[in-house]
């Protein structure tokens, strides 16, 4: 094929170049999560690690509880000195808790969500307030984090001052979940729940099939955009490391499925007040922590739907909500708190 | 006709790769919400739970002829060490309660009035003392039981000594268990 100019030409080097430097046959290590943390808890397979504040003028006194999701791996938090959220929050001066829940084995099978509540998430929320010695606490839920989170406020009486949702779902009545499947899912619950016992724990891969199913099959169009920019080395390495972590998912427990698909996806009772942890009833109207609700508008896992409606439920007096541009994971790797959370924190904080 | 216009090698490739894209999922869709895909998964179900229920009672009866352990052996071994876990954990809790009881928070109180550099100064004095008083239990458990352990033995061997030295002629004594004699002179 003959080039039309020179600049063209070149281009094809520099492309043909980094190809051969980035192809499958120069694997080189990628390295996540390099923010210096200690462990201050750890239970089973979770950790509660902790990123002292990394401010000289400033140290916010409410230190951030970090929830993740549980069916992928939260180094998405710290992906890069570049695109880290965690150290966006400690160079602002405050002080971070990530609970990373860990990978699961078959022993967890028999997990629930009141385990997830109260055994770790509970328990890690208590030793970080023992350890930072602070009065209260702000705690962060990403994804199915967020979930978590809003039950835990909803159930407990930890000093929670403030309260923040990022693309968490909590109203699951809008779900796309076509009708067809809806009474699949109910007519053969038996069937699906033993299924699920028998398997124990649901495998990485089919989480990751399950996810493409809803998002996109074939992706196409990341690996367009990375042939695009294969000549420019950080967007590559930055490629590399979120395609990474979009595949590194970790296994789902089979407790904590049944509870989740049927109480919560198909029932939706976190919504109608209807959810039972450990013999109590979660009621939203419980939560009466400062609220901040962040939804994005190019979410396809979690569209604004299931984000929003959770404004009308609780009984806080100050709550906020706002609507960002990008997609699902794309406010956990700008590496830096937008303008409106930065505000939103420091005032409470 | 006018409407035409060139396009690069690159404008192409990525026009057809959004068409694609946006084609597959319309198609992953439709199929999705077609009957005949739920219809099929009521029919798998029952058989692939079949399959799985059978191999995994045929790996059941082949462990014990085999003498190899199944999953749910070691899961069984895993629940055991989570259970200690629990246990270690809940002592370690007590333990933390007990001291927050001997330091109350009415200090706490007192460094929150002073301004935010203050604040974090007292704070890092207190978290301090907190990380330092309040050791990681679950990760020097370890190490303290090895200090107790090397004591303890040291502790033997002097008494053992001492009983050489001081009462000879007890050793040649066999009327008690010398796990008894050794705890009366202790």
């Amino acid at each position: 094929m003959k080039h039309q100019n020179p600049q063209e030409k070149e281009r094809t080097i520099v492309i043909k170049k980094g190809i051969n430097r980035h192809s499958i046959f120069h694997k080189k290590e990628l390295k996540v999560g390099q923010t210096s943390r200690i462990a201050i808890w750890k239970k089973n397979k979770a950790t509660v690690w902790y990123y002292p504040a990394n401010s000289r003028s400033i140290r916010f006194p409410t230190p951030l509880f970090l929830i993740y999701s549980l069916v992928s791996k939260p180094y998405i938090l710290d992906l890069s000195p570049e695109t880290s959220m965690i150290q966006a929050f400690t160079n602002k001066g405050y002080d971070v808790y990530l609970l990373d829940f860990g990978i699961p084995g078959y022993e967890d099978k028999d997990m629930t969500l009141d385990d997830y509540i109260t055994k770790y998430i509970q328990k890690g929320v208590q030793r970080s307030l023992l350890h930072s010695n602070s009065k209260d606490i702000t705690v962060i839920g990403y994804c199915l984090g967020g979930t978590l989170a809003t039950i835990y406020a909803a159930l407990v009486d930890e000093p929670i001052k403030n309260l923040i949702l990022f693309v968490a779902p909590i109203d699951f009545s809008k779900i796309p979940l076509p009708e067809n499947w809806r009474n699949l899912l109910k007519t053969k619950q038996t069937s699906i729940e033993k299924l699920i016992d028998e398997y124990g724990i649901i495998p990485p891969s089919v989480i990751d099939q399950g996810i493409k199913l809803v998002t996109s099959p074939i992706p196409i169009n990341p690996y367009l955009s990375l042939v695009q920019n294969i000549h420019d080395e950080a967007f590559v390495e930055k490629w590399q490391k979120f395609n990474h972590w979009a595949r590194d998912h970790i296994p789902f427990v089979g407790g904590t499925v049944k509870q989740l698909l049927y109480d919560i996806a198909l029932d939706n009772k976190l919504v109608k007040n209807k959810l039972m942890i450990n013999g109590n009833r979660v009621n939203l109207k419980k939560i009466t922590a400062n609220l901040l609700v962040i939804s994005a508008n190019n979410d396809e896992l979690v569209p604004e739907e299931l984000s929003a409606p959770i404004m009308n439920l609780v009984s806080s007096k100050d709550k906020t909500y706002k609507l960002v541009n990008g997609g699902h994971a794309s406010i956990a790797i700008k590496g830096y708190l937008p303008d409106f959370l930065n505000a939103w924190l420091e005032e409470r904080s | 006709m006018s409407n035409k216009r060139d396009l690069s090698l690159n404008e192409l490739i990525k026009v057809l790769g959004k068409k694609s894209d946006t084609k597959i999922r319309q198609s992953n869709q439709a199929l999705l919400k077609d009957k005949k895909t739920t219809k099929l998964f009521k029919t798998i179900i029952p058989h692939h739970l079949n399959t799985i229920n059978g191999l995994k009672e045929n790996t059941e009866v082949l462990s014990q002829q085999m003498n190899f352990p199944t999953k749910n052996d070691i899961a069984n071994v895993a629940k055991l060490v989570t259970q200690i876990e629990e246990k270690v954990d809940s002592l370690e809790e007590s333990i933390l309660q007990l001291l927050q009881t001997h330091h109350p928070s009415s200090e706490s109180k007192k460094s929150n009035k002073s301004k935010k550099s203050k604040e974090s100064k007292k704070k890092s004095k207190e978290s301090d003392f907190r990380q330092t008083a309040v050791l990681p239990i679950s990760s020097s458990l370890e190490e303290s039981n090895e200090q107790h352990q090397k004591e303890s033995a040291k502790r033997k061997k002097i008494n053992s000594i001492l009983n050489m030295t001081q009462f000879p002629s007890t050793i040649f004594e066999t009327s008690e268990p010398a796990r008894e004699r050794t705890n009366d002179r202790d």
